[in-house]
C-alpha cells in the first residue's frame, strides 16, 4: 500500500515571511514609508487621506514597533506555556535602565551592556516567576501586574541611582549605529535572530511541552512533563526576550524616565499577543502592528490621542473577544481550512494488517522489562476529608500480569491510583517500580515508566491527535534542546521520525484521522487517543481508571483486546473497573478494597465466590451475573 | 501611644476599602468565576459620578449616593452583556478566558471615558456626614473614616448572610460550580450572572462614594485600588467574604505601619509583599476553597 | 392517562441532528424506559424534554399543555424534573443546600422547603445523617439518591432519569433501582434512560429502544425483554 512520504509544511505563511525578510532588509526608509503607507490606509475611510512618508518620526515609529515586536514575540512564549503575565513593562523597564545605567553611570560599552541587560532581566524572571509554579492563572495576571506597578514604584523610590522622576538622560546609540537610520540595522538584526528563536521554540518539543502545560496539566505530568519547568523556564526566557527589547529601546528614545514604563504598556504588550493570536508564530506581530497604530491614526484622525486611544483599544479589545476568539490568526485559519490544503506533514499510514497486529507491532518496538517484579506498593494508608481514605493496602504486580482493582464507590479505589501514580502523597506506605523507591510526583513515577489513563480521558484538547502522540514520544528524545532551537538536521530528522511513528501508533489503535483535533473525538476515540499516548510513552506500568466507562460493547471488546496484547508485550496493568465481568474475563490477580482496606485477594474465581465481595460489592441478584454488571450491556 | 491609635484608624479604614472592593470580586467570581478586571474602575467611577453629583450638581449626600450605586449596578450589568456573555465560553486558547481581554478592555473603557468627560486632575470630595469627628483618648477620629468602617462590616455580614444563608445566594454559588446542572434544574444561570454583576458594580460604585472625601476623586486610581482590592480577596481566599474582611483590614493595617517604618514609596511592595509571602504559603488564601481533585 | 406525550421529535445539537421523528408516550404512574447504546440519543431526548436542546419540529406535551422548546424553568414549573447523568450535584454546597435548590425552580416558602426537605430524608435516611456534609463528600450511591431527592423537591409529576447506574458498584446499583421502583410504586411517573438494560426493563412497565436517534422498538417491557433481536443487541 501507498505511504505518502513526509513532507515540508507547505504554508503560505512561508511567503509572506519571505516578503516581510525582503522589506526589512530593504531599509529604513523603504520600511517606514510602507509602514505609515499600510497604516494610514488602514484608517483611510476615517481620515480620508493616505500616506506614505518616511520622515525621522515614522522612522522613529516604525524602530519602535519592532522593538515592541521582540518584547511581544517574548511574551507569548509565557502564553503559549498557559500563563497570562501583565507584569513585562517590569522585564522592558529592567533592560532600558539595564543599558542606560550601565553605559550612562558606569561607562560600560553597549555591546556589554546590551547582553548584560537581558541577563539581569532574565535572572530576575527567574526570581519573578517562582509564584507562577503555584498560583492560577487569574491570579497570577494580577500578580504579574502588581510587579509593573511595584517596579515603577521602586523606580521612583531609588531616585540616587535612577534619576527618580527626573530620569535619566544621555543614552546614546552605539557606533556605528548611532543615527536613528542605522540603528534601524541593529533593531532589525535582532527582531530576526528572536523571530527565528521564538519559531523554533514553538514548534519544538519545548514549545509542545509548553501547549501541553497550558492544556493540562495533569495530563501533561502523566507523560512525564515537569510542568514547573516548563513554566519557570517560559517565564524566565520570555523575561529575558522582553529584557533585550528594554535594552535596545534605551539608545533609541535616549532619555528614559518612569513614565513610559506603566501598567498600560504591560497591558499593550498582553493586547497585541491576544488580539494577533497567542501562542502562534505570527500572530503577535499582527497584534503588535494593528495596536501599535491606533493611538497614531487616532491621533491623526481627532487631533487627540492619549484616552481617545484607550477607549479604541477598549472597544477593539471587546469585539475582538466576540468576533475573533482566537485571535486574528483565527480568521487566517478558517480561510485557510475553507480555501487552502491541508497540512500534508501527517501521514495517511493506510495498514494492511489488522488493529491487533499494528498495535502489537507498535508495543514489540518498545523496550521489554526484564524484572520479575515490576510494582510493589506496601502498607499504603492515606487520610482525605477528614476519612481513612486508603487504610493499608498492599499492591503488587509482575511483569505482563493484568491486576484488577475492584471494589464499591468510596472504597479508596482511585485514591490509591493516585498514590500509585504520585498524585497524592501517603501518609505512610513504600512504592518501587522495578526495585527502586520513585518519589512520590506525577511526572517523575511517569519518567519512571508507569502510565496511567484516567476516568474521562484526559487529552490536550486544543492539540491534534498526532500532537497528543507527539508529546509523550518527546520524552524520549536523543536530540538536544539546542539542536531542535537551531533545527539542526539531527532534529529535523528525528522530528520526522516521531510524526511518522506517531501515525503508526495511531494507527495501531484505530484512529486514522491523525490531524483531528482531540476535542472533537466521540467518547470512544477519545478512549483510544488516551491509550495511543499511553503507549507512546512506552510504559512499563500502565495504571487504568474505568477504561470501558461509557463504551459500546463493541468497544469494550477492543479494549479488552488491546489491553492483552499490552500484557504479552511485558507490560503490567492495574485495572480499576466496575464492569464486574470484563474483570473476570481479563484479570490474572484481582484486589477487592472496601473502606479502604483489602478485603479480599486473589485469582478470579475465588474473589467471585468470596462471601464478603458479594456482600459488599456483587450483590446477588442477576446484576452480577453473566449478563455483567454495571453497565456492562451495550 | 496616640500615634499607635492614630495609625490603626486610618489602616482600619484602608483596610475597609480594601475589603470592600475585595467583596465586589467575591461575589462576582463565586457565581460566574469570572475574576471582573475592570472592578477597579467601576470604584472609581464611584468616587468621579459621586463627586459629580455631590458637588458639582449639589444633589443631597443619601440621593447622590443612591443614584451612584444604581449607575455602579447598570454598569455592571452592561458589562455582563458586552463583555461577559458569550465570552465566558469563547477562549483565547487559554480555554474558557476570553473574558479576561474583554473585562479589562471594558475597565479601559470606562477609564478612559471617565477622564475624557470629567478631565484627570483631582477634585475634592467634602464630608457629608452630619458630625465632623469623635475624639477618644485623645484621638480624633473623623466620622468619614467611622462610616467606611462600619460600612465594611455591615456590607461584610450582610453579604455573608446573603451568600450563605439565602436561596438566592445559594443558587449563585451554584451556578459558579456546574452552571449546565443548575440549568437543568431550571435555576435562571444567565438572570443571576447579571444580578452577580449588579451587585459587584454597585457595591463598587458605593465604595468609590464613601471614599472620596477621604482621598479626593481622581480617574487614576481604579487600578491601584482594583489591584489591593484584589489582594485583599486573594489573601483572605476567593470566594470568602470572611477572608475579604479579615484580608482586607489586615493588608490596610499592614500597609499604613509599613509605610511609617519604610516610607511612602514602598506603599505598593508592601502589601504586594504579603500576597506573594501568603499565597507561596497557601495558594488557594487563608480561607480559600479546597482545590478539587482533578483526577 | 398519557401525562407524557412526545410526537415527532426532531432535535438536535446546532448543525448535528440527533433525534429523528421520535414518538413515545408515558403513561400516568408506569415506569417507561428508554434504551439502546452509547450514542443513540438517550440523553438528549430527556435533555430536548427539559429545554436544553433544540427543537427542530414535533411536539413535546405535559397533560394536554404544550411544552415544546420550553425553557428548563418553564419545564420544572409544567411537573417534570431532571435528575442528570453523573448525578452533576453541587459539590461544595451540602445536601441541604442542594435539596433546596431542587426546589428553586417552584418558588418554595420557608416552610414548604422544610416540610419537603423532612421527606427526602425519610426516603432516603442516609441523606439526613449526612445533611450537613458537603455533596462532593458523598459517595456515588449517596450522590445519586442526593440527585433524586433534589428532584423530588420540586414535587414533579414526573421524573426523568438518566442513567442512574452509571458508574456506581453491582451492589449499589440494586440500591438505586429499588429507591426507583418505590416512587413507582407511590405514585411518579418516571421515563428511565439506561444503558444498563437488563436491569431497567425488568422494573418498567414499558419500553422504548433507540438507535441512532430513532425509535426501532417499542411496547410492554416484559415483551421486549423476550425479544431476540432486543436480546441480542443490548442484554449480551
Amino acid at each position: 500500500m501507498e505511504k505518502f512520504t513526509f513532507g515540508a509544511p507547505a504554508s503560505r505563511l512561508r511567503y509572506l515571511g519571505l516578503l516581510a525578510v525582503a522589506l526589512l532588509i530593504a531599509g529604513p526608509q523603504l520600511f517606514a514609508t510602507l509602514f505609515s503607507g499600510l497604516t494610514s490606509l488602514i484608517v483611510a475611510p476615517f481620515t480620508g487621506s493616505v500616506e506614505f512618508t518616511s520622515s525621522r518620526y515614522e522612522i522613529f515609529n516604525a524602530e519602535l514597533l519592532l522593538i515592541y515586536v521582540v518584547v511581544v514575540l517574548g511574551l507569548n512564549l509565557i502564553f503559549q506555556a498557559g500563563m497570562i503575565s501583565l507584569g513585562h513593562s517590569a522585564f522592558f523597564l529592567f533592560g532600558a535602565y539595564g543599558v542606560g545605567l550601565l553605559t550612562v553611570k558606569a561607562d560600560w560599552s553597549f555591546w556589554l551592556a546590551l547582553p548584560a541587560a537581558a541577563i539581569i532581566a532574565g535572572l530576575i524572571g527567574l526570581v519573578l516567576g517562582a509564584p507562577a509554579l503555584r498560583l492560577g492563572l487569574f491570579t497570577l495576571a494580577m500578580v504579574t501586574m502588581g510587579y509593573s506597578i511595584v517596579s515603577e514604584d521602586m523606580l521612583l523610590e531609588w531616585r540616587s541611582i535612577t534619576g527618580g522622576g527626573d530620569g535619566l538622560a544621555g543614552v546614546k546609540k552605539p557606533a556605528p549605529f548611532d543615527t536613528i537610520e542605522s540603528y534601524y540595522w541593529l533593531v532589525v538584526i535582532v527582531v530576526v535572530v528572536v523571530f527565528l528563536f521564538t519559531r523554533n521554540w514553538l514548534r519544538s518539543p519545548i514549545g509542545r511541552a509548553g501547549k501541553a502545560t497550558a492544556d493540562n496539566e495533569v495530563a501533561a505530568g502523566s507523560v512525564g512533563i515537569d510542568v514547573r519547568v516548563v513554566k519557570l523556564r517560559a517565564f524566565v526566557v520570555s523575561g529575558t526576550i522582553a529584557g533585550l527589547g528594554g535594552a535596545l529601546y534605551a539608545p533609541l528614545i535616549g532619555f528614559l524616565s518612569p513614565g513610559a514604563f506603566t501598567v498600560d504598556l504591560a497591558v499593550l504588550f498582553l493586547l497585541m499577543v491576544l488580539l494577533g493570536g497567542g501562542g502562534t508564530v505570527i500572530g503577535p506581530i499582527i497584534g503588535a502592528f494593528v495596536l501599535f497604530r491606533i493611538p497614531l491614526a487616532v491621533e491623526d484622525i481627532t487631533g487627540e490621542a492619549g484616552n481617545v486611544s484607550l477607549l479604541v483599544y477598549g472597544v477593539v479589545l471587546i469585539a475582538s473577544v466576540h468576533l475573533v476568539p482566537q485571535g486574528f490568526m483565527s480568521a487566517w485559519w478558517f480561510l485557510r481550512a475553507r480555501f487552502g490544503r491541508a497540512d500534508d506533514r501527517a501521514e495517511r499510514v493506510v495498514q494492511e494488517t489488522s488493529n491487533d497486529e499494528a498495535f502489537e507491532a507498535v508495543l514489540a518496538q518498545l523496550p521489554r522489562p526484564e524484572d520479575a517484579c515490576l510494582l510493589d506498593a506496601r502498607g499504603l494508608r492515606r487520610r482525605m476529608g477528614g476519612v481513612q481514605a486508603v487504610d493499608g493496602v498492599d499492591l503488587a504486580v509482575d511483569t505482563g500480569q493484568v491486576h484488577a482493582l475492584i471494589g464499591p464507590n468510596g472504597s479508596g479505589k482511585t485514591t490509591t491510583l493516585n498514590l500509585l501514580s504520585g498524585y497524592v502523597e501517603p501518609d505512610q506506605g513504600t512504592f518501587e517500580l522495578k526495585g527502586q523507591a520513585v518519589a512520590a510526583a506525577g511526572h517523575i513515577r511517569a519518567r519512571a515508566g508507569l502510565g496511567r489513563t484516567f476516568q474521562t480521558p484526559l487529552l490536550f484538547d486544543g492539540m491534534s491527535c498526532v500532537e497528543n502522540v507527539l508529546v509523550a514520544l518527546d520524552r524520549h528524545r536523543q536530540a538536544s534542546n539546542l539542536a531542535y532551537l537551531l533545527r539542526l538536521p539531527a532534529a529535523r530528522r528525528e522530528e520526522r521520525l516521531h510524526w511518522r511513528r506517531a501515525c503508526e501508533i495511531l494507527a495501531a489503535v484505530g484512529l486514522h484521522d491523525p490531524q483531528r483535533r482531540a476535542d472533537v473525538l466521540p467518547p470512544g476515540e477519545r478512549r483510544l487517543l488516551e491509550l495511543a499516548r499511553l503507549v507512546a510513552a512506552r510504559p512499563s506500568v500502565v495504571l487504568m481508571d474505568e477504561p470501558a466507562a461509557g463504551l459500546t460493547h463493541a468497544e469494550i471488546e477492543h479494549l479488552e483486546r488491546m489491553v492483552r496484547v499490552m500484557a504479552s508485550a511485558g507490560i503490567s496493568v492495574v485495572l480499576v473497573e466496575h464492569h464486574v465481568d470484563l474483570v473476570l474475563r481479563l484479570a490474572d490477580t484481582v484486589t477487592v478494597l472496601d473502606f479502604g482496606k483489602v478485603i479480599a485477594h486473589g485469582s478470579p474465581a475465588e474473589v467471585r465466590e468470596h462471601p464478603d465481595v458479594v456482600a459488599a460489592y456483587l450483590g446477588t441478584s442477576t446484576a452480577s451475573g453473566a449478563e455483567g454488571g454495571g453497565g456492562g450491556a451495550s | 501611644m496616640t500615634w499607635v491609635l492614630e495609625t490603626t484608624m486610618i489602616g482600619l479604614t484602608t483596610g475597609a476599602v480594601y475589603a470592600l472592593i475585595a467583596m465586589g470580586y467575591n461575589v462576582v467570581f463565586a457565581t460566574t468565576g469570572v475574576l471582573n478586571f475592570a472592578h477597579g474602575e467601576f470604584f472609581m467611577g464611584g468616587m468621579m459620578i459621586g463627586a459629580f453629583l455631590f458637588v458639582t450638581v449639589g444633589l443631597p449626600a443619601p440621593v447622590a449616593l443612591l443614584a451612584t450605586v444604581l449607575i455602579g449596578a447598570l454598569a455592571g450589568v452592561i458589562e455582563e452583556r458586552l463583555a461577559v456573555r458569550g465570552a465566558i465560553e469563547k477562549g483565547t486558547g487559554l480555554g474558557s478566558s476570553g473574558w479576561v481581554l474583554s473585562t479589562l478592555g471594558f475597565g479601559i473603557i470606562i477609564q478612559a471615558g471617565i477622564t475624557l468627560w470629567r478631565g484627570p486632575e483631582l477634585r475634592t470630595f467634602p464630608s457629608f456626614m452630619p458630625f465632623d469627628s469623635i475624639t477618644i483618648f485623645d484621638v480624633t477620629i473623623t466620622s468619614q473614616r467611622i462610616l467606611i468602617i462600619v460600612a465594611a462590616l455591615g456590607v461584610g455580614a450582610a453579604m455573608y448572610f446573603f451568600l450563605e444563608k439565602s436561596l438566592l445566594g445559594r443558587a449563585l454559588g451554584a451556578v459558579e460550580q456546574d452552571p449546565d446542572a443548575a440549568r437543568l434544574r431550571g435555576i435562571p444561570v444567565v438572570r443571576l450572572g447579571v444580578i452577580a454583576f449588579a451587585i459587584g458594580g454597585g457595591l463598587g460604585a458605593l465604595v468609590g462614594f464613601l471614599t472620596a472625601p477621604l482621598s479626593a476623586a481622581v480617574s487614576s486610581v481604579g487600578l491601584v485600588f482594583g489591584l489591593k482590592g484584589f489582594i485583599a480577596a486573594a489573601v483572605g481566599g476567593i470566594p470568602s467574604i470572611k477572608g475579604a474582611l479579615i484580608a482586607g483590614f489586615g493588608l490596610g493595617l499592614l500597609e499604613v505601619f509599613g509605610v511609617a517604618w519604610l516610607g511612602a514609596g514602598y506603599r505598593d511592595a508592601i502589601v504586594f509583599g504579603a500576597l506573594i509571602v501568603v499565597l507561596m504559603i497557601r495558594p488557594a488564601g487563608l480561607f480559600g476553597a479546597g482545590v478539587v481533585r482533578a483526577v | 392517562m398519557s401525562l407524557l406525550s412526545i410526537r415527532d421529535l426532531n432535535a438536535g445539537y446546532g448543525l448535528v441532528p440527533v433525534l429523528h421523528d421520535v414518538s413515545l408516550d408515558v403513561a400516568e404512574g408506569e415506569i417507561m424506559t428508554v434504551i439502546g447504546s452509547n450514542g443513540a440519543g438517550k440523553s438528549t431526548l430527556l435533555r430536548t424534554i427539559s429545554g436544553l436542546t433544540d427543537v427542530r419540529s414535533g411536539s413535546v406535551t405535559m397533560d394536554g399543555r404544550e411544552l415544546t422548546g420550553g425553557s428548563p424553568a418553564v419545564v420544572g414549573r409544567a411537573g417534570i424534573a431532571h435528575v442528570p447523568e453523573n448525578r452533576r450535584v453541587f459539590a461544595a454546597h451540602s445536601v441541604e443546600d442542594n435539596l433546596h435548590l431542587g426546589a428553586y425552580v417552584r418558588g418554595a416558602s420557608r416552610r414548604e422547603l422544610a416540610i419537603d426537605t423532612a421527606r427526602v430524608y425519610e426516603q432516603f435516611p442516609v441523606l439526613g445523617e449526612r445533611h450537613r456534609q458537603k455533596a462532593g463528600t458523598l459517595s456515588g450511591g449517596e450522590q445519586q439518591m442526593l440527585a433524586i431527592g433534589m428532584a423530588l423537591m420540586a414535587r414533579p409529576r414526573l421524573m426523568l432519569l438518566d442513567e442512574p447506574s452509571l458508574g456506581l458498584a453491582p451492589i449499589v446499583v440494586e440500591r438505586v433501582f429499588a429507591a426507583i421502583s418505590d416512587l413507582a410504586r407511590d405514585g411518579m411517573t418516571i421515563l428511565l434512560i439506561e444503558q444498563f438494560a437488563h436491569a431497567a426493563l425488568q422494573i418498567a412497565d414499558h419500553g422504548v429502544v433507540l438507535h441512532l436517534g430513532e425509535v426501532v422498538a417499542s411496547g410492554d417491557a416484559a415483551t421486549l425483554q423476550q425479544d431476540d433481536a432486543v436480546r441480542r443487541a443490548y442484554l449480551g
